[in-house]
């Protein structure tokens, strides 16, 4: 009954890990497009990395840089105002190894357009690496490939 | 609480998420087949829906007024509307949850093309009635474009 009891605990906790995990991917588009950094920073473990731009140009290792980063693209790859850009986060696949786990999702970058329209900017991925840190779900690594346009 | 108490309730807090989002897709599906009665049973008896197309309380008054307000979905050569349903963060508390969910609104547009006409977000707050989830309160917020009717 005990074996039983422990087999019911792991088949649940996978479940909410998988849940968690999905979360942790909403909270980070509604803190970026809210253009709250420190809260999306704070998504990242304490040596988090995250990555981007042709050929892994644009990265920034823990929390502080990854702010700096993010901060810096207002205005540039992010829009100025918030409410003018939108990322929309589907497709996710999640593989879960104890407190580790790898993932991979597409974001649509959409954003206000001339005339007040929506305009799909970029589409592409993300490769997560996952990790347990004091019982949470965070970014261990984030790359953000942009698939359309390619340049 | 006992070992197996905290187990059901963890049990059923997912199968709580699960249900609310069964209930944005089934919300998203009846809309764009223009089945009205069937998106209002989605509501509490007192459910609010609040947008740019009006407001109402109740399954038959939130009928009413959709079919009143709501441009046509006309069936040749094909459906014109599709709701895609991103973004989904609930938070549960007991018998009562608020959640926020973005729609995207894709349409058939001129030359039989795929055009994205609208990007927005719902406010919902749900409530556990008769045993099942539905709407307390969904409020329809069109992000892009800001100046039109939500439809």
């Amino acid at each position: 009954m005990a074996d039983d009891s422990d087999a019911l605990a792991t088949r649940l906790q996978r479940l909410e890990d998988l849940e968690a995990i999905r979360r942790l991917f909403q909270d980070y588009r509604r803190s970026l497009d809210g253009k709250d950094f420190r809260g999306y920073a704070d998504l990242f473990a304490v040596d988090g990395e995250f990555i981007a731009g042709p050929d892994g140009s644009i990265r920034a290792k823990g929390r502080e840089a990854i702010f700096a980063l993010v901060d810096g693209m207002r205005g540039s790859l992010l829009t100025e105002q918030t409410g003018d850009d939108v990322h929309v986060a589907v497709n996710d696949r999640i593989d879960l190894d104890g407190d580790s786990a790898s993932a991979t999702s597409t974001w649509v970058y959409v954003v206000r357009g001339d005339g007040d329209v929506p305009d799909v900017s970029k589409v592409g991925r993300y490769i997560d690496t996952l990790t347990r840190e004091d019982g949470s779900w965070k970014f261990l690594r984030r790359e953000a490939p942009c698939d359309i346009p390619l340049v | 609480m006992s070992a197996e108490d905290a187990v059901l309730a963890r049990l059923q807090r997912l199968e709580d998420l699960a249900e609310i989002n069964q209930l944005f897709l089934e919300y998203s599906r009846h809309l764009d087949a223009r089945d009205m009665y069937s998106y209002s049973q989605l509501f509490c008896e007192d459910g609010e829906w609040t947008g740019r197309t009006g407001s109402a309380v109740g399954p038959k008054q939130i009928q009413e007024m959709l079919e009143a307000n709501l441009s046509p979905n006309p069936p040749a050569p094909g459906a014109t509307s599709w709701h895609i349903v991103a973004n989904p963060t609930v938070t549960l508390d007991g018998d009562r949850a608020t959640a926020q969910v973005a729609w995207v609104l894709i349409r058939r547009g001129e030359d039989d093309q795929p055009t994205v006409a609208m990007l927005g977000h719902y406010d919902d707050v749900l409530a556990r009635e008769h045993g099942r989830w539905r709407f307390k309160r969904r409020q329809a917020n069109p992000d892009i474009p800001h100046n039109r009717v939500s439809r």
